[in-house]
């Protein structure tokens, strides 16, 4: 396990319980998403898991090693995290200059903090934006350029807090195949946090849903979605074509042996129906 | 609040052309030497030449007119005003007086020539750096200014002025715009109007100030998860592009 946290307990001054006993384990090298309503305490958790909020009660291990044991640095250099807002994020003047932020404070040497600069602009598709003020980039590029940063410490796992909010559609599948490209070519663990439960079948290898500080449901999307009731009970729902397959189930008495959850597994549904093969599709 | 010629002066330094590829310390420099020269150098041939020097840049550079105006205008006007005091007040030799509602206002030799060499040195110096602003962008300034060993917490601070600036105008002109498609601007004309403006104005300098405060907050969380150490260095960083 990469990250593994037991019992984790966070209270803001203002007395809002924001976690309350959250177990939560990422093996090495998968596509995790962290599922969640608004004020679920998603963002909370990963200030937590990435040492920024310090837990009151609860064992965090990285690798096995407790989180106290790590330095900032050694801590930084295996956990990166790209935050909602790329405008948090980006504070230099130009995108170079921020993405060569976590390079220089590794005190590499120039022409190191130079190489990963270009590295990860390219990783992202932006080299050319490298001298570009950053105010003058769109949302997505911003993001793109957020997480470039991250990618410049050249860390194990990335947790993002919510990648895909306030993009157009495009913008979506773009962020969410560069995820995908980084976790399958580079090996990087992703964690990523949404409330987007279409995407989540598209992408995810593992899910938790968080709801009111606590993990309610943790497995492969399959496992997890097959728990109606409990994903409904937390303020989300099914993913359209999961929703649709159960209404045709039920109001249109079609044979649907396994909830399918993108369009390509309720493609094969339909036609297995029209085909009055059932039983091809669920295998 | 930031005025758009502001944006837009950072927009025309961010062109191509012959001046903003110059190096960023040699502007510096020049700029400085020429500053010094206006201000310290009796006469009136010098501030003269290098007004006109900084025009001809400006022209050069296609910069519109209104934003030329816009820059130019507030500091002139200030040395209007002070020429005018030194021509009324500085006492010398009385060169002409005249009659105005049964006052008489009388202008002094001594205080033409000061009030006119502080209105020309007003002048050429806000033109100078004018011509600084339209060339360089600002982070280019900033590196400059290392280079020169200015304390680097000044300069930090002068370029996360300068990149949050657009985020807090682009916040505060969001705010402003709900605000008005509510009516919180109704009419400036009437004095329940004007009230209900002041109100909006100062809530939304209120809310624009706590979003920077959690702005920073957020800002200074990302910073340390890549190893902010107080020093944001970027004069180190070897630009290969």
């Amino acid at each position: 396990m990469i990250i593994e946290v037991h019992q984790v307990q966070y209270t803001y001054s203002d007395g809002t319980k924001a976690l309350e006993g959250v177990d939560f384990e990422i093996p090495g090298g998968q596509f995790t998403i962290l599922l969640g309503p608004n004020g679920s305490g998603k963002t909370t958790f990963f200030k937590v898991i990435t040492g920024l909020l310090n837990p009151e009660q609860g064992d965090i291990k990285i690798e096995g090693r407790p989180f106290r044991e790590f330095s900032r640095e050694e801590l930084y250099k295996r956990i990166g995290f790209v935050f909602q807002d790329p405008n948090d994020q980006l504070f230099a003047p130009t995108v170079g200059d921020d993405v060569a932020f976590g390079p220089i404070n590794l005190k590499l040497s120039p022409d190191e903090v130079s190489n990963r600069v270009r590295e990860s602009l390219e990783m992202v598709g932006i080299p050319h934006l490298i001298n570009k003020p950053v105010h003058y980039l769109s949302y997505g590029q911003k993001k793109r350029a957020a997480i470039a940063g991250v990618l410049a410490m050249k860390p194990d796992i990335i947790i993002l807090d919510e990648p895909t909010a306030g993009l157009d559609p495009a913008g979506v599948r773009e962020i969410m195949e560069l995820l995908v490209k980084l976790n399958k070519k580079e090996k990087i663990t992703i964690l990523m946090a949404t409330h987007d439960v279409d995407l989540v079948p598209l992408y995810a290898d593992r899910i938790f849903i968080l709801h009111m500080g606590h993990i309610l449901l943790a497995g492969t999307p399959a496992e997890v979605f097959s728990q109606k009731e409990t994903v409904r009970g937390a303020q989300l729902r099914l993913p359209r074509v999961a929703h649709l397959a159960e209404i045709l189930a039920k109001r249109d008495h079609m044979a649907v042996a396994e909830l399918p959850l993108t369009i390509g597994e309720a493609r094969k549904m339909i036609l297995a129906n029209v085909n009055g093969d059932v039983n091809a599709y669920g295998s | 609040m930031v005025k758009e010629s502001y944006l837009m002066v950072d927009a025309l330094a961010q062109r191509d052309n012959t001046f903003t590829r110059m190096d960023a310390r040699v502007k510096v420099l020049l700029s400085v030497l020429a500053l010094a020269a206006v201000v310290g150098l009796p006469g009136f041939k010098l501030p003269l030449f290098i007004f006109a020097l900084t025009s001809a840049l400006i022209l050069a550079i296609r910069v519109p007119f209104k934003i030329v105006a816009g820059r130019m205008l507030p500091p002139v006007f200030l040395g209007i005003v002070v020429f005018l005091f030194m021509a009324l007040f500085h006492q010398g030799s009385q060169v002409f007086s005249l009659e105005m509602l049964g006052l008489e206002l009388k202008i002094y030799g001594e205080g033409l020539i000061l009030g006119t060499t502080v209105l020309l040195r007003i002048i050429s110096s806000v033109s100078i750096l004018l011509c600084l602003s339209l060339t360089t962008p600002v982070h280019e300034l900033g590196y400059a200014l290392i280079w020169f060993h200015i304390p680097r917490v000044i300069v930090e601070i002068l370029l996360l002025t300068y990149r949050y600036l657009f985020v807090l105008w682009d916040e505060g002109m969001r705010i402003r715009q709900a605000q008005a498609m509510r009516l919180g601007y109704p009419d400036w004309r009437n004095p329940a109007g004007w009230k209900k403006a002041v109100n909006s104005t100062s809530t939304l300098m209120a809310m624009v100030f706590i979003r920077a405060y959690d702005r920073a907050e957020n800002t200074f969380s990302a910073m340390q998860i890549r190893g902010y150490n107080g020093d944001i260095a970027g004069q180190r960083y070897k630009k290969t592009a």
